[in-house]
């Protein structure tokens, strides 16, 4: 009877979520709300992902293949839902996608894609600080180290002798100064933190195997801004804000039901 | 209140007649009445005496109404009402009454006989009514501005209007009043209507509200504004210097951060979320920093040497610009040192329009980064 019981269980709570204690985490008891009616419309997986998270706010790390052998439209309606039935279906309309928590994050994988590949996100990184810093700061100070680990090397702009580089960075919507030092963990554990850290809503990385694959080894990424994203530019990724709409690349307040409440850098 | 002296105007022997002084017609104002749902207004119940004078009698006076379920009046037999004090309560007809029965307001009396003495006045009272209707009513709520966006580009160019009807239930229908070319509509029966920018101006969104057949409009203006300028928001610059910065050959230099505000074409803020902007800088002269070459992570779309353009502005229309250089011209040992300078300009795009009045004279420094000499 007690296995019965397990069974059941295990296939009710079958996220793996790191609450402790027997006590859901947030994002479980998010994904288990009731949702009497949801329409979803998108032009691919991760405009219908982005609309999820904007509208149930749910922190996403997303993994998907964005070249145009993988896309396909998403027309689901549904009621008396969860989030989390919605994400299944969602999930389901596309081949080789599976979902887990961590960190309080939601993690889209193409694990069909990604069968027996290396990504760049499972690199250990010995330590990680942020020191009353922006996300978005942080992040290019991630991508850099990423990109030295992956390739073990940087692009070399810099030549020999006297030199030095200039530059300029912009943030803007979502972003705050944030302070954190992480130990012993994996650039998708820092991406976790760094969503988790200001007014992001995902990590997103996009592959694009018809690119070829990248001298790393690992598979081919582009940012969905720019996704002419050279070698020396390997790996990328983004930081979407809630209600950011990945396709038309704007954002969209309407996404938000609650767009009044959201945060200013100011 | 003191509504006039009674006045006896005629007397004679035997058989007493006299005419008094009082009120000849009884009137309310306004009649008819309109209100609104949960609106209210004050009405009024007039006495015009037979000389001609009127007064006020709605103080004293005790108000009714025929339907309570569509309008309410105060009344001066209850403590705490406004006597005359009409509120709409739900959409429909109803009449309103008031009647002064008791003291000050004599009727006019001419030529009343009898056999003994009789004093004025001899009689009191009147009452006026008037009929009228509650609507529904609707109210807009929203910004009151709309960003721009260049053709081609991609930004933030809409805005949401909310309406809210009284009572719900009713339906929406949005229109522009005027400003066709400045603004399009969409979703134009849903009580929450989309506004998208055409051109710089103003328009005048309309909404109409019709419940049970009764209608109620209400307007906003909407005004385009075009991202024009960029201005330092006041106390936002702080400057760090960055000892040990990449490169790493021995190199150090500063970081300068502060935060922009977009302006629009008359130079007002625009306080719209979702602007997305984007900067290039050219060396220009001298670079005795040695800077090889520029990092600007968020660059128009496709330029090789940029990195993502995705930053937006905030609610407030703002964003944080951060400026850098590390230079191992400015290291002297294990010291950082103040001993080069190297000239630039950084021209800027916001919502895909180039701000060709903001390109920004930067000066590269060791222990600082102006931005046109400040």
């Amino acid at each position: 009877m007690r296995s019965i019981l397990l069974i059941l269980l295990t296939g009710i709570f079958s996220l793996r979520s790191t609450a402790t204690s027997g006590v859901p985490s947030v994002l479980t008891v998010k994904l288990h709300s009731p949702v009497s009616e949801y329409s979803l419309s998108a032009a691919t997986l991760l405009e219908a992902l982005s609309k999820i998270a904007a509208q149930f706010n749910l922190r996403m790390g997303v993994e998907w293949v964005g070249d145009t052998q993988h896309l396909r439209t998403i027309q689901l309606s549904f009621k008396n839902t969860t989030p989390e039935q919605i994400l299944s279906a969602v999930l389901r309309s596309q081949a080789g996608y599976e979902y887990s928590v961590q960190n309080e994050v939601l993690h889209v994988c193409p694990r069909a894609f990604l069968a027996g590949k290396q990504t760049f996100l499972d690199i250990p990184l010995k330590s990680f600080d942020v020191r009353d810093d922006y996300v978005m700061r942080a992040n290019l100070r991630l991508i850099e180290l990423v990109r030295s680990k992956a390739q073990e090397m940087l692009p070399n702009d810099i030549a020999a002798g006297p030199s030095g580089i200039g530059g300029s960075f912009g943030t803007g919507l979502g972003d705050r100064r944030v302070s954190f030092r992480l130990a012993n963990v994996t650039v998708r554990e820092v991406l976790d933190r760094l969503v988790l850290s200001a007014d992001f809503q995902m990590w997103v990385v996009t592959y694009m195997p018809d690119k070829g694959a990248p001298a790393s080894g690992f598979p081919w990424v582009v940012s969905i801004f720019n996704w002419d994203i050279t070698e020396n530019y390997q790996p990328i990724w983004d930081l979407l804000v809630r209600g950011f709409d990945p396709t038309a690349l704007v954002y969209r307040p309407e996404w938000v039901p609650d767009a009044a409440g959201l945060r200013t850098t100011n | 209140m003191d509504a006039g002296t009674y006045n006896v105007r005629k007397a004679t022997c035997g058989l007493y007649c006299q005419s008094c002084d009082g009120v000849t017609t009884w009137s309310m104002v306004a009649n008819p009445y309109a209100l609104t749902v949960s609106g209210q207004r004050q009405q009024s119940l007039y006495g015009t005496w037979n000389t001609g004078s009127q007064y006020d009698y709605s103080t004293y006076s005790d108000w009714s109404t025929s339907n309570s379920a569509v309008a309410t009046v105060g009344t001066s037999r209850v403590t705490g009402q406004t006597p005359g004090l009409a509120s709409g309560v739900s959409p429909g007809s109803a009449n309103i009454t008031a009647r002064d029965a008791f003291t000050n307001s004599p009727d006019y009396t001419s030529n009343w006989c009898s056999g003994s003495p009789w004093s004025c006045p001899l009689l009191y009272g009147g009452s006026a009514a008037s009929s009228g209707t509650v609507a529904p009513k609707v109210s807009i709520t929203g910004p009151i501005t709309v960003p721009l966006l260049a053709a081609g580009a991609a930004g933030r160019n809409s805005i949401g209007l909310g309406a809210t009807g009284t009572p719900s239930g009713g339906t929406y229908l949005w229109s522009l009043s005027s400003g066709s070319g400045i603004v399009s509509l969409s979703n134009t029966t849903a009580s929450t209507v989309t506004v998208t920018s055409q051109a710089v101006g103003t328009a005048t969104v309309q909404v109409k509200y019709t419940y049970n057949s009764q209608n109620a409009t209400a307007s906003k203006n909407v005004t385009v504004q075009k991202p024009t300028r960029l201005s330092i928001v006041s106390g936002t610059s702080v400057a760090v210097p960055e000892a040990g910065c990449s490169p790493p050959n021995n190199a150090c230099g500063m970081n300068r951060q502060f935060q922009y505000q977009v302006l629009d074409q008359s130079g007002a803020p625009i306080a719209a979320a979702g602007m997305q902007f984007w900067d290039k800088i050219f060396t220009s002269s001298p670079n005795t920093c040695s800077l090889t070459s520029y990092s600007t992570t968020c660059t128009a779309y496709g330029i090789p040497n940029g990195g993502p353009c995705g930053p937006q502005t905030d609610s407030s229309g703002q964003f944080i610009e951060t400026l850098t250089i590390c230079s191992t011209q400015c290291r002297s040992g294990p010291f950082c040192i103040t001993g080069c300078s190297t000239g630039s300009n950084q021209t800027w795009n916001v919502n895909g329009f180039s701000l060709t009045a903001d390109v920004k004279a930067l000066s590269y420094q060791c222990n600082y980064v102006y931005v046109n000499s400040q």
